[in-house]
């Protein structure tokens, strides 16, 4: 049989979307897999000339995905820009606020993404592999996720006030209290919603130790890992210096954010328009690392809530002393991080300071200059301002979590692509779980728009030549 | 006409022609003399206690619940030229659709999550208008204007009339 080449694109409209092409080899292996991002650049340009204090308002409309993320990193910025520090009790508010995005997002995820995939079997009928596939098998656990994104979703309206684009965190803290009202009604729908990602723990426990085989041959491989910590390396999504460790768990470094330009650089490659931030001192590919819930747990020694900690415990004992590898474990990851979320929203409404009316600081130091860092529910999400003494944008920099995993999702695709694809026939199983090799990364591809109809995928097979030999669309 | 309806427009008005749906649920409230909010982050009024305008940036699986309240619902959002139309009214049924890669719902899948969980089937419509581009600007093209009026005109004479005429203009 002749090479061929599989092609699977994501019909959209707009720059930002992902394409795999799967070069196949005469003998029907995968001779090598490839990722390519069409990235989107053209946000930061379009903030050059606003000022400072708009910035929180623009930058979440660079996505519908994750706006609040985008909300409070640039917040975090123009702290920095105007020499103002949020007064303690605005960190805790906008702290609360990420809490409920890391619920809303994470939540989403494992139940509505990745739970079909687990539940249902990557081989299931994709016409049921789906939500409404997942409600039939357990009408239960589908209300229940519904009702955990919805009360992430109500903690960010509660505070952010509108329904598509938060206006909550300024330059200096936030623009408004929270209320003993509506303290208690967040409070109302916490033990469910901690029930609930207890519920997806034990699912994921319970498929990991059935399909231990599968997760330990499915996109594993070494890199190091990359995200914030608390003082004492605990995990932290807020606020703290940025740890990395290396393949065999060896801190490497662990700076201050805003000095994250001493640390990292950016390599290109010719068939990908993303770039491929790296570790400098051990250059690129050697100085690769993970970003995200995997990264996050890799890093943390411990976490500073209970019951999370306690699933940290067993997530460690995976990696038996090294850093847990397999791609299909940022699933579990994720959950343990949404459990911890879920319990620092009741650490936080418990905190006296809370619902102070302190929550703006006021008195200015301009200084020109500002970085604001944050872990998304993807990963490390940084914004770097530079400004003129007016307060007007000079320059924007902008790496965003899905930048951090590039190296990591092609390495995925081509790893589980060379384990799972024989040909000449191309099941849809095969290419789900490619498919799924990008999902477990939760990456951001949406980049704010959004098209009519689903998102097909076309695996396109072309020989040598260019020659089109088989189309599937599903 | 006692049906309560739901008008769900989606898309990002900060990119061009994908926030064409803001701009069609503007132009439906200047029809029904409901006062047009400021800005897409402001709620619209409810018209004759029984038909409500809502904007999102995208659709959510929660506003399942919304959908669920409603005897029909007509969602309204951008197409690229795969659909050749200027705008495009059909009738939809509920059916999930999946998303390979992102957190992308459609009105199907919100229709089906909708009867799956809320066991609520209203009646689902799909307005939508070709989108040319997508820059990162507020205004939409002047073709996706012209269309835009036709689909204000479609979903008025729906309100009016009580009867849904499925359209494609080209």
């Amino acid at each position: 049989m002749v090479a061929q080449k599989i092609t699977i694109e994501p019909v959209t409209r707009i720059e930002g979307h992902a394409k795999v092409t799967i070069r196949m080899t005469e003998a029907g292996t995968v001779d090598h897999a490839y990722l390519h991002i069409n990235e989107f650049r053209g946000f930061e340009k379009f903030c050059e000339g606003r000022m400072v204090f708009e910035m929180p308002l623009i930058t979440p409309r660079i996505c519908g995905i994750c706006p609040v993320s985008h909300h409070l990193a640039s917040a975090k910025a123009g702290d920095e820009v105007m020499g103002c520090p949020p007064p303690r009790t605005a960190s805790l508010l906008r702290e609360l606020m990420h809490m409920g995005q890391v619920i809303q997002s994470h939540g989403m995820h494992f139940f509505e993404l990745a739970g079909p995939d687990l539940l249902l079997g990557f081989d299931a009928d994709p016409a049921i592999r789906n939500v409404a596939g997942l409600l039939a098998v357990d009408p239960e656990l589908t209300v229940k996720a519904v009702n955990l994104r919805k009360f992430g979703q109500e903690i960010i309206h509660t505070l952010g006030s509108r329904r598509i684009h938060p206006v909550f965190a300024v330059p200096g803290g936030v623009n408004k209290s929270l209320h003993p009202a509506e303290r208690d009604s967040i409070l109302k729908d916490l033990d469910e919603s901690i029930r609930t990602i207890e519920t997806g723990l034990m699912i994921m426990k319970d498929w990991a130790e059935k399909n231990a085989e599968d997760i330990n041959k499915f996109g594993v491989f070494d890199t190091g890992y990359f995200g914030m910590v608390t003082p004492d390396n605990g995990l932290e999504l807020y606020n703290g210096n940025i740890r990395l460790i290396d393949r065999e768990g060896k801190q490497l470094e662990c700076f201050d954010p805003r000095k994250y330009l001493d640390y990292i650089a950016e390599h290109v490659e010719s068939w990908s328009y993303l770039k491929f931030p790296y570790y400098k001192k051990l250059g690129y590919p050697q100085g690769v690392y993970r970003v995200g819930p995997l990264g996050r747990l890799n890093i943390a020694e411990k976490i500073d809530t209970p019951k999370a900690d306690a699933e940290l415990k067993i997530f460690k004992s995976i990696g038996n002393g090294r850093p847990v590898n397999q791609t299909l474990y940022y699933h579990y990851a994720r959950l343990i991080e949404t459990l911890f979320a879920a319990e620092r929203v009741a650490i936080l409404l418990d905190d006296p300071d809370i619902m102070s009316n302190e929550t703006l600081n006021t008195k200015h130091d301009f200084k020109g200059h500002g970085v604001g860092v944050i872990e998304a529910p993807r990963g490390t999400l940084i914004h770097d301002y530079h400004c003129k003494p007016n307060g007007q944008v000079e320059t924007v920099n902008l790496i965003v979590s899905t930048g951090h995993n590039n190296w990591a999702m092609s390495e995925a695709v081509d790893s589980v692509a060379k384990t799972y694809i024989k040909g000449p026939e191309v099941k849809e199983g095969m290419l789900n779980r490619v498919e799924a090799a990008i999902r477990a990364h939760d990456p951001c591809l949406s980049c704010s728009t959004h098209a009519v109809g689903q998102m097909p995928l076309i695996a396109e097979m072309v020989d040598p030549d260019g020659n089109l030999i088989r189309t599937i669309t599903r | 006409m006692a049906q309560k309806i739901l008008l769900l427009g989606y898309g990002n008005p900060d990119r061009e022609d994908d926030g064409v749906a803001w701009h069609v649920l503007k132009g439906v409230a200047g029809g029904l003399s409901i006062t047009v909010p400021p800005s897409p982050d402001h709620p619209f009024e409810t018209f004759d206690g029984r038909i409500e305008l809502i904007f999102m940036l995208q659709l959510v699986p929660e506003i399942s619940e919304e959908i669920s309240r409603f005897d029909a619902v007509c969602f309204i959002d951008a197409h690229t030229g795969e659909i050749e139309a200027g705008v495009r009214a059909i009738r939809i049924d509920p059916k999930f659709q999946n998303s390979p890669f992102t957190h992308h719902l459609t009105p199907q899948s919100c229709l089906e999550l909708a009867n799956s969980i809320y066991k609520s089937r209203p009646e689902g419509y799909l307005v939508s208008i070709r989108g040319f581009s997508f820059q990162f600007v507020e205004e939409l093209t002047p073709d996706t204007t012209r269309y835009a009026k036709s689909a204000i005109n479609i979903i008025l004479e729906w309100i009016n009339t009580g009867h849904f005429t499925e359209t494609t203009l080209i």
